[in-house]
């Protein structure tokens, strides 16, 4: 059987931060593939470059060296403006914290980047991403008045809503207590499976890597290697064999 | 503490830099606006040396008898007492046919009283306030002297001959010299003869002079001279100590009010920047919540919370007042070069600088940045110290009910005092600005409008957002703009009203009358006039200074002598007697508010001295209705009329100033105005106006005040685009994750700029917004009243939205570019 096209690649990816003496090599010619219609999680301790990894894959930084891919679009060679509307149109977010604009409801969260690009929201698409969030009776409130994980959820929403090529979440239960954690990731896991979505999340929690297909390690600028369908205890024995 | 505070001071001096802008610009306005004054009371006052006592006339208008000189000469502790001849009722023409008169221009500034051109004798003592620059005095008749600054101006030479229309005739002189003023050049243009020309060509009577000016032995005090004087010259004149009130008239007028509108500039500027200074305290401690709750988490008292905020206005007063100071005087230069425009004299004005000048430069920069910071230091020290450990700064909830209660009253108290009208109105206009500060955050959701797409809700929520903090920003817009637009409406009003009073008054089809304030004609003019053909009839006029006395009160006023037909001519209204009676049996015809004062009706006597001519009882033959104030179309509001034939007697010497002419039956007006501009040209100090351009006429004496008006906006927009500035630019910084959120979900760089301007144009517009309804309700409460015309200036409302628009633009450049500059990771980072 032939692999099909994957939803994102970096190939040679080398990014550093600061100069001589304080020089960071945060990405050291970094080869990825990002299976699409699956659930990734990029893992590693803190410093060892996934959330750089995660932010030049998804357009946010510039990488030094290297190329990265989404579908068939080479972002390094893109624009500014070009890149807003990749972000904009292909590429869903879930940060760790901070992810909704205060002075919107929950619902104008969720149509923000819509609205921003002035389409109009598919009502049956964004019905069936509601229903999943399951925060039909909250969507006229506003961020304050929602807990951690109903924010979380909302954020989750928003970037579905789009359907984008690809979902990044970084860090997404990392504010939240293990119950919240749990229904968030649980969205994202029905995301994948349901709604054939691609999710690229970023986590330190072995846990949280459990419910992805496959676990890319990263340490000190590199891949350290993966492992596909994780159980919380194989990834614990991956990172503890380090 | 003070180590923080000094450490906090620099780490944010950006933040700083607007409230230091904001004490700079307010602390400029006001000493410019002081040092200005001091320069033009110094060149509108005295006019250098002032005598130490003067003797004229009782009642202050009048002649007195050149007898009297060797009585004065004769009092103890008089060392020296100089004829003193100036009159202020000449036209000065040049070879040309030009009129030299270098307060004209200053004059149709709007200046309440024109500034006149005068004419004198030559003082031959050392005491002369003027000393010759070029040629030599004046020695013979025939020769004249006059001051350097208008001969530049008319580019007039020693050896020109001028043609001077006084009150006696018009007679040429040859120019002999050109003076300089040994102190203060005091803006008039001026010329001199020698005392035996003045005396025959400026005075009605021969043997006369208009005051004495007495020099004093320095060990006699100015007062007792003064009663010496008096006492020494029984009834025939009094003295009076220094030269107050016998001077050219007028000068105090003009002064007063350039010094009145600067003062009202410099009182908005010190609002408008309070305003500012206090927007900005109350940003700079809320964006620092997490610090002071870190300060008194680690022990610090509430107090010193306070302190430390008070701490930080006090240096920033302190040094926005020190460098205010320097603005303020570059910035009365820049207004002073602007109205030597008008007034040539100024040119060579050094700016006077006192030691008022600093001191209310520190005075108003500390007290002004003080009070704004009073409250954000209050804030301040309610900050508790779990704020440290908070994710953001929460503002504190709202007191929105009693904001509401308190403003509402206050509300309906200023807008019943407002309907109220006039005297009472002022109050109002205080409380309803009051009340529109107050209730400024609650109306705010009312005044926002609602935006469609994306970018207009965020913009919209986002003003929304800190409502205090908006409607400071606004509230500074507001004030400037209320004073602004009222005045716009008062002067449209007047405009308007002045033009309906001249359709009602006015009956005559033309006028002749001075280019600009008075002119002085002979009896040839009204002969010329008359002999045009279609000329129905012409009235003279003649206007002299008089003062009437009754039972020991007294007026100072114009005396109008007038033809009998002349209620024809003017439509004025009479409430008791009857006017053409009183202008042909030689009775006097008052208005309401002098007979008032004299305590007089029709059938009583009046005393009327009558400048340049004998004392004389007259009966008071009709009562006339005076002009509402500030809708005077041209005439004197106070002034008496007789008949021409009794003025003759009161004031013998006395020339036209006006004519009103009708038109016979049947003539056609264009074919009359353009004969009598023909029979006329010889006559360059008069001009002849219909109906239409006596309209024009009246309107331009309001000009000055829509200038007025244009300035004030021009400040308070100014002021207000920094405040708007200030607020966007520490929003902007508070939102920094937010805004790098919305890049990352993809707004694009287009799109942030827009929803920064859009803030700002909705601030500018909320603040235009409460500011034009204020100030329509000022406008119209000031203009209720009997007789008074509302009139609302459209193109100027729609001149100021247009121009606020523009204003919220250009406040938002520099944030709104900033914000989208963002670096969209690192402002995901931010915390």
């Amino acid at each position: 059987m032939t692999n099909p096209p994957p939803a994102a690649r970096a190939r040679g990816l080398v990014k550093t931060y600061g100069r001589d003496a304080a020089r960071v090599t945060a990405l050291d010619a970094v080869d990825i593939d990002i299976s699409r219609g699956r659930l990734t999680a990029i893992m590693g301790p803190s410093g060892s470059g996934k959330s750089t990894l995660m932010h030049c894959l998804a357009g946010l930084d510039e990488a030094d060296a290297g190329g990265v891919w989404l579908g068939d679009a080479e972002l390094t060679t893109l624009r500014e403006r070009d890149l807003t509307r990749l972000r904009r149109d292909r590429i869903g977010f879930v940060f760790q914290a901070f992810n909704l604009v205060p002075t919107l409801t929950a619902l104008e969260n969720v149509t923000l980047p819509l609205d921003l690009a002035g389409r109009r929201p598919d009502r049956a698409w964004l019905n069936q991403v509601l229903v999943a969030v399951g925060l039909e009776d909250r969507l006229g409130h506003r961020p304050a008045e929602l807990s951690g994980g109903q924010q979380q959820r909302v954020a989750c929403a928003r970037a579905l809503a789009g359907r984008p090529e690809i979902v990044f979440a970084d860090e997404p239960t990392g504010n939240l207590d293990s119950r919240s954690g749990a229904d968030v990731l649980r969205l994202l896991r029905r995301s994948v499976d349901v709604m054939d979505q691609t999710v690229v999340m970023v986590t330190h929690d072995p846990v949280a890597a459990a419910y992805a297909d496959r676990v890319v390690f990263l340490a000190d600028g590199r891949i350290a290697g993966d492992l596909d369908s994780p159980t919380a205890e194989a990834v614990l024995d991956r990172m503890g064999a380090r | 503490m003070l180590k923080v505070t000094l450490r906090g001071l620099l780490a944010h001096k950006s933040r700083l830099a607007m409230s230091f802008l904001a004490v700079l610009l307010s602390v400029a306005f006001v000493t410019g606006s002081v040092i200005l004054t001091e320069t033009l009371s110094g060149t509108y006052g005295d006019g250098g040396r002032a005598p130490d006592a003067t003797v004229s006339a009782e009642g202050g208008a009048g002649a007195v008898s050149e007898t009297l000189l060797p009585k004065v000469r004769a009092v103890p502790g008089v060392r020296a007492a100089d004829p003193d001849v100036t009159v202020d009722d000449v036209a000065v023409i040049d070879a040309h046919g030009t009129k030299v008169d270098v307060g004209a221009r200053l004059s149709g500034l709007g200046f309440k009283a024109a500034i006149p051109v005068l004419a004198g004798n030559w003082d031959v003592s050392s005491r002369s306030p003027a000393r010759i620059g070029t040629g030599r005095p004046p020695a013979a008749p025939g020769e004249v002297a006059l001051d350097r600054v208008s001969a530049e101006q008319a580019h007039v030479r020693v050896g020109d001959t001028l043609r001077i229309v006084a009150v006696p005739g018009t007679f040429q002189a040859t120019v002999t010299g050109l003076a300089d003023f040994k102190g203060v050049n005091p803006g008039n243009t001026r010329i001199w003869l020698d005392l035996a020309t003045a005396q025959r060509r400026l005075m009605a009577e021969p043997g006369t002079l208009t005051s004495i000016r007495v020099t004093r032995d320095p060990a006699v005090p100015r007062k007792v001279l003064a009663e010496r004087l008096t006492a020494a010259l029984g009834g025939a004149a009094q003295a009076r100590p220094e030269s107050g009130g016998v001077g050219p008239a007028g000068m105090g007028d003009s002064v007063g009010f350039a010094a009145t509108a600067l003062l009202g500039f410099a009182g908005l500027a010190v609002l408008v920047g309070g305003f500012l200074i206090f927007n900005t305290f109350s940003m700079l401690t809320a964006a620092r919540t997490r610090e002071l709750g870190l300060l008194r988490a680690i022990g610090a008292s509430s107090r010193q919370a306070e302190r430390s905020v008070l701490v930080e206005a006090s240096l920033l007063a302190l040094s926005g007042s020190t460098l205010g100071l320097p603005s303020g005087i570059a910035l009365a230069l820049a207004a002073k070069a602007a109205l030597a425009e008008y007034a040539p004299s100024l040119k060579h004005t050094p700016l006077t600088i006192s030691v008022t000048a600093p001191a209310v430069a520190y005075a108003v920069g500390l007290a002004v940045t003080l009070l704004a910071a009073l409250a954000p230091a209050r804030r301040a020290s309610r900050v508790p110290p779990l704020a440290a450990l908070r994710e953001a700064a929460v503002p504190p909830p709202p007191a929105r009910r009693r904001r509401i209660v308190v403003g509402a009253l206050l509300g309906a108290a200023g807008a019943a005092l407002l309907v109220l009208g006039s005297p009472a109105a002022v109050l109002g206009m205080v409380l309803t600005l009051l009340a529109a500060v107050v209730l400024g955050p609650v109306l705010l959701r009312l005044a926002v409008p609602s935006l469609p797409g994306p970018i207009g809700r965020l913009g919209r929520e986002n003003v929304l957002r800190a409502p205090r903090r908006t409607a400071a920003t606004a509230g500074a817009l507001v004030i400037g703009i209320a004073v602004a637009t009222s005045l716009a409406v008062s002067a449209a009003s007047a405009t308007t009203s002045a033009s309906h009073r001249v359709d009602r008054m006015l009956g005559a089809d033309f006028m002749v009358a001075g280019r600009r304030g008075a002119a002085h004609f002979g009896a040839e003019v009204s002969a010329a006039a008359r002999r045009v053909p279609g000329v129905g009839g012409v009235v003279r006029e003649k206007i002299v200074r008089a003062t009437l006395t009754s039972g020991g009160r007294r007026a100072e006023l114009r005396l109008y002598g007038d033809e009998p037909s002349f209620p024809r001519m003017m439509r004025e209204v009479y409430t008791a007697g009857s006017a053409p009676d009183a202008l042909t049996g030689g009775r006097i015809i008052l208005v309401d508010e002098v007979a008032a004062t004299l305590g007089v009706k029709v059938g009583d006597q009046v005393r009327v001295q009558a400048s340049g001519g004998p004392p004389s009882t007259l009966t008071v033959g009709a009562i006339q209705k005076q002009e509402p104030a500030g809708m005077s179309i041209g005439r004197y509001r106070t002034a008496a009329t007789v008949g021409l034939d009794t003025l003759a007697r009161l004031s013998p010497g006395a020339a036209d100033t006006a004519l009103y002419i009708a038109l016979a039956p049947g003539a056609d007006p264009a074919k009359v105005g353009t004969a009598l501009k023909a029979a006329l040209a010889t006559q360059p100090q008069v001009t002849v106006q219909d109906r239409t351009a006596y309209k024009a006429f009246v309107r331009s004496q309001v000009g000055g005040l829509l200038a007025t008006v244009y300035v004030l906006l021009a400040m308070a927009i100014g002021i207000a685009v920094l405040g708007v500035a200030n607020t966007l630019a520490l929003s902007v910084t508070e939102r920094t994750r937010e805004l790098g959120l919305l890049r990352a979900v993809g707004a694009g760089r287009s799109q942030i700029r827009r929803l920064v301007a859009l803030e700002s144009v909705l601030i500018a517009f909320v603040g235009a917004a409460e500011g034009l309804l204020l100030g329509l309700a000022w406008g119209a409460a000031l203009q209720r009243g009997p007789e008074k015309v509302l009139a609302i200036p459209w193109p100027t409302i729609v001149g100021i939205v247009a121009m606020v628009g523009l204003a919220g633009l250009a406040a938002a450049l520099v944030p709104a570019v900033r914000a989208s500059r963002l670096n969209v990771l690192d402002a995901i980072a931010a915390d």
